[in-house]
């Protein structure tokens, strides 16, 4: 367990000019469920490309103890990862894709992915170009779901699904796959979707990581209050790092304030996901800066 | 062993026209001959044979119908192969830009193989898979029209015409089987340079194949007024035979100009001989230079991340 599945010390990825991951160092440990959350573009892809092999970077980097990009063949068989929805090809049929998994992949259980998919409307002998987007990612994570990995990597992978397959796609996930042998890594930019699900958030902005902490020691150390105009210049004295008004009442986030310092200005909670995330992303709000 | 195979299965079931094609090819060759077994021959049909135009039914001499015999054998492969290498060719320019452009290369590489697998039985397809089916294919098509016409024909007015020959039957498909072989290292490095560029061009692969050598053709010939890059290419694609030591003179082809042609592909079985090209340094440079192309498209495949 103290090995780390991924660790990661000053890892840096440039496109040209423009940083995809400037200098960042977080570790992975076993048995964690991990949201890479951030804004387009801030480098979450380019992160978990370089975990995946996908792409060279500079700095180091281990994945369950393989140098990815140098290992990507020997990595994935205790790697699996579901880019984002729609990378099945076309053209191949369900059983086809059965088949393949079966041939190239030691680990695959093709009991387990027919059983996922008997639980579907997908027939074998359909090919994937036939099946709506939601029916796709079924396949895909039927596939994945039936290989004994001991890390599986998600960049979003609900994108562009409607609502009951989001929920699906993250119960079975749950129910199905994830126990403390396993690590999952997930990026999305919605939040409020994975929020109950994860162990730990990573923040990830402009290729530096700004938050980095496990779930339950979040409510430690940051809460939100929401105070009224009058007593708005006092609760800014303490220093929020994102203040927020919505029909008159403002929402401030603190780091690092007890909840007896904040009780004066109106009810104290813990943020949720989301609102730390855009406290994160967006930074004090003008009027505090200045 | 059983990666390989999956392998070799995942290109036939994506690339279809790869089997489809030689089997409507085969098809069309077994339907041709059964219908041409009836066709009236005019009493005066000449054909060329021996340098002299001969009367089809009465100038046939055995030793002729020998000949001919052969010619009909070698002839089956013809289409086929004409057919094979256009198909080949589309699917070495596609094979790794095609799921660049889906990006089901992110599928792929999320399963345990490496590029250098992925490259190589792509390759292994185009050069062995494919050409080995086609043979097989050739082989089988061959004992059925030739086999059919000539009990059509016994006993008939042109039964001189095609004899079953056995010796004649094993010599074209033994010598089709090794010039098949043999062929696949000499064409290697069109292949590889094929995977290479669909491994790297972002888009419109066929330009990218075309255009550069062309360019530089006529750069040739303007700036310097020499055509030493199309007589290269043209050694590299059409000069199999004249390599494996049967071109006439080096510049007319296994039938050329003022050649007879019966001769010649008669000569493809009789005087099937590939140490000429075994011993030629030209196959093994393009091995080698086959090996630097795969490579280098192995590198690229690794490498680029613009899905």
């Amino acid at each position: 367990m103290n090995t780390p599945v991924i660790e990661a010390r000053g890892l840096s990825k440039s496109y040209g000019s423009h940083k995809a991951l400037d200098d960042v160092s977080f570790r992975v440990d076993s048995g964690r469920i991990v949201g890479i959350i951030g804004p387009n573009g801030a480098g979450k892809t380019t992160a978990l490309k370089a975990m995946l092999g996908l792409t060279p970077f500079t700095g180091e980097l281990r994945v369950l103890g393989l140098d990815p990009y140098a290992q990507r063949d020997a990595l994935m068989r205790d790697v699996c990862f579901i880019a984002d929805v729609a990378v099945l090809p076309k053209w191949i049929k369900v059983s086809q894709a059965l088949d393949y998994v079966a041939g190239v992949h030691p680990k695959f259980n093709r009991g387990t992915a027919e059983d996922f998919l008997r639980k579907t409307d997908i027939q074998m002998k359909s090919r994937v170009r036939e099946l709506s987007k939601g029916m796709v990612t079924q396949l895909h994570l039927s596939l994945i779901l039936a290989i004994d990995a001991r890390l599986l990597v998600l960049d979003e992978p609900t994108l562009g699904l409607d609502l009951l397959y989001r929920r699906a796609f993250y119960d079975s996930l749950l129910n199905d796959y994830f126990d403390k042998e396993r690590t999952i890594v997930v990026t999305t930019h919605q939040v409020e979707e994975i929020e109950n699900l994860l162990t730990d958030v990573m923040f990830i902005k402009h290729g530096k990581v700004v938050l980095d902490s496990p779930v339950e020691n979040l409510a430690d150390r940051y809460l939100q209050v929401v105070t009224t105009a009058d007593k708005a210049t006092a609760a800014r004295a303490l220093g929020p790092i994102h203040e927020r008004e919505v029909f008159g009442r403002i929402g401030m986030v603190f780091d690092g304030r007890s909840a007896e310092e904040l009780r004066p200005f109106g009810d104290v909670r813990p943020p949720s996901l989301s609102d730390l995330f855009v406290a994160r992303m967006q930074g004090a709000a003008p009027g505090a800066r200045s | 062993m059983k990666t390989w195979i999956t392998l070799v299965r995942r290109e036939l079931w994506e690339h279809r026209a790869l089997w489809v094609a030689p089997l409507v090819v085969a098809a069309v060759l077994i339907i041709v001959t059964a219908l041409s077994g009836g066709v009236h021959i005019s009493g005066d049909a000449r054909v060329q044979i021996d340098g002299e135009a001969v009367n089809f039914i009465n100038g046939i001499t055995p030793e002729r119908a020998v000949k001919l015999f052969g010619v009909l054998i070698a002839g089956l492969y013809v289409p086929q192969l004409i057919v094979m290498l256009i198909v080949l060719g589309f699917y070495l320019l596609d094979s790794l830009y095609s799921e660049r452009k889906d990006r089901s290369i992110l599928f792929w590489k999320s399963l345990p193989v490496s590029d250098a697998q992925t490259v190589a039985s792509k390759a292994l397809v185009a050069l062995v898979i494919v050409p080995l089916g086609v043979w097989l294919l050739s082989v089988l098509t061959s004992l059925v029209t030739v086999g059919a016409l000539t009990a059509k024909l016994a006993g008939g007015p042109f039964s001189t015409i095609v004899q079953w020959n056995t010796p004649i039957w094993f010599a074209v498909q033994g010598a089709m089987l090794v010039g098949t072989l043999v062929a696949a290292l000499w064409y290697a490095p069109i292949a590889a340079a094929l995977l290479l560029v669909s491994a790297w061009a972002r888009r419109n692969v066929f330009l990218w194949t075309v255009l550069p050598p062309v360019a530089l053709m006529l750069l040739e010939e303007i700036a310097f007024n020499t055509n030493r890059v199309s007589s290269f290419l043209e050694y590299r694609f059409g000069g199999f035979f004249d390599a494996m030591g049967m071109g006439v003179d080096g510049k007319q082809r296994v039938v050329g100009a003022g050649e007879n042609p019966f001769d010649h592909v008669a000569a493809i079985y009789s005087k099937l001989d590939v140490t000429p090209l075994l011993v030629n340094i030209d196959l093994w440079l393009g091995v080698v230079a086959a090996a630097a192309m795969m490579w280098l498209a192995v590198q690229v495949r690794r490498r680029r991340d613009d899905t």
